[in-house]
């Protein structure tokens, strides 16, 4: 969590991008990925684009609740190899995310890597 | 037993023969454009066209009428950077409009900015009258009315109405009896009048490509003389695709919403 921290210190002047959402989303850099480990609290595959929420514990030792997002539709995470049932509620995760720059608890997800040290999408699918 | 030993020794080669040079050759009806059509595999996502020309400036009615001042995202057509477009919007705007904006409907020409999201088909009907555009994308289709004069009195929609003919192996396509509620294409800071005009032309240039080009009319906007052509498009078979279940929940937003909400208390 701290080398998170840090890294959202220190690239958070980076430049930014916007990706194809569908409400007022704050702008992320797209540019930066960081890992962030935590427990998931709910995970809908949709369309346009699938949500989590996730269980993150901060420096302070405190729970942090972070809205993570992707930029791809359904057909996108199926493709990429996303089911409905792949992750559950009390699973704990790594991800590498994009943050936003605006300080919201909220990051574009990018891949996740399993304990089996499998990873989604696969590096050459993303 | 000898029938079939027969058909294997006689008509093996010759089946074997005809599928190899079908593969090979691809042989195709440059005329038929059945099937599903999608991004090319080198496509740029959300930059969909390529563009000669920017569009016409707006009349001081379209200036008046059309901008969205509230600014747009996504600022795909011409230059990324600039601050405004030519019109005055500004651009990357946070929270700003593009098409699809909370579920609204995109309409045409604005859906084919996601064909990197959401492949079409083209489904011709048994009578020969009509082809249907079925777009995956939040699950829009229009009917393209073969051979067919618009009406007198079409009815304002979002899509817009639209009649076709062949010209040799291009498929004209020309839709008039728009609403004037959606945005032509993520970077253009304007919505279209209800006298918007769109002529798209479709020409199967190979087996597997398919070369779109448009030409947009808008009077109001843009002033009788004005048009924005130089824009094109092309797009890839994908043999054996099927559309898939697209539809955008804005209740699905809200949840997203309420969670983001409630991370930041």
């Amino acid at each position: 969590m701290k080398y998170f921290t840090i890294l959202l210190v220190l690239f958070g002047g980076a430049i930014s991008t916007q990706i194809s959402a569908h409400h007022g989303y704050p702008q992320y850099n797209m540019g930066q990925r960081v890992p962030m480990q935590g427990t998931v609290i709910t995970y809908r595959l949709g369309n346009p684009h699938t949500h989590m929420t996730i269980s993150v514990i901060n420096d302070a030792g405190e729970e942090e609740v972070w809205a993570v997002e992707t930029t791809w539709t359904l057909r996108g995470m199926r493709a990429r190899g996303f089911t409905p049932n792949l992750l559950q509620a009390g699973d704990e995760v790594n991800l590498l995310v994009s943050p936003a720059l605006n300080g919201d608890r909220t990051a574009v997800f990018q891949s996740i890597e399993f304990e089996d040290g499998r990873i989604l999408p696969p590096p050459e699918n993303n | 037993m000898i029938k079939n030993t027969f058909f294997r020794i006689s008509f093996t080669p010759f089946l074997l023969s005809a599928t190899f040079s079908s593969v090979l050759a691809q042989d195709y009806d440059p005329r038929d454009l059945a099937g599903v059509w999608g991004e090319l595999p080198t496509g740029r996502p959300g930059f969909n066209y390529q563009m000669e020309t920017p569009p016409p400036p707006l009349t001081q009615w379209g200036m008046d009428n059309l901008r969205m001042m509230e600014g747009i995202t996504h600022a795909a057509v011409g230059d990324r950077n600039a601050e405004f477009t030519i019109n005055g919007v500004p651009t990357n705007a946070l929270g700003g409009q593009y098409p699809g904006k909370d579920c609204e409907p995109l309409g045409m020409p604005g859906n084919l900015d996601y064909v990197d999201f959401g492949p079409f088909e083209f489904i011709y009907t048994r009578d020969g009258g009509r082809i249907i555009q079925m777009m995956e994308y939040h699950r829009e289709w229009r009917t393209f009315w073969l051979d067919e004069e618009h009406p007198d009195d079409v009815f304002p929609t979002y899509m817009g109405h639209s009649v076709a003919h062949w010209e040799g192996n291009t498929l004209v396509v020309d839709t008039i009896g728009y609403n004037g509620m959606t945005q032509l294409t993520q970077g253009v800071g304007h919505r279209p009048s209800d006298a918007f005009h769109l002529v798209e032309r479709y020409t199967r240039i190979s087996y597997d490509r398919l070369l779109l080009e448009m030409t947009m009319y808008d009077e109001k906007a843009w002033g009788p003389d004005a048009s924005w052509d130089g824009l094109s498009k092309t797009f890839a078979l994908m043999p054996g695709e099927r559309l898939q279940e697209f539809i955008c929940v804005p209740s699905e937003f809200e949840e997203f919403d309420s969670a983001l909400e409630e991370s930041m208390e």
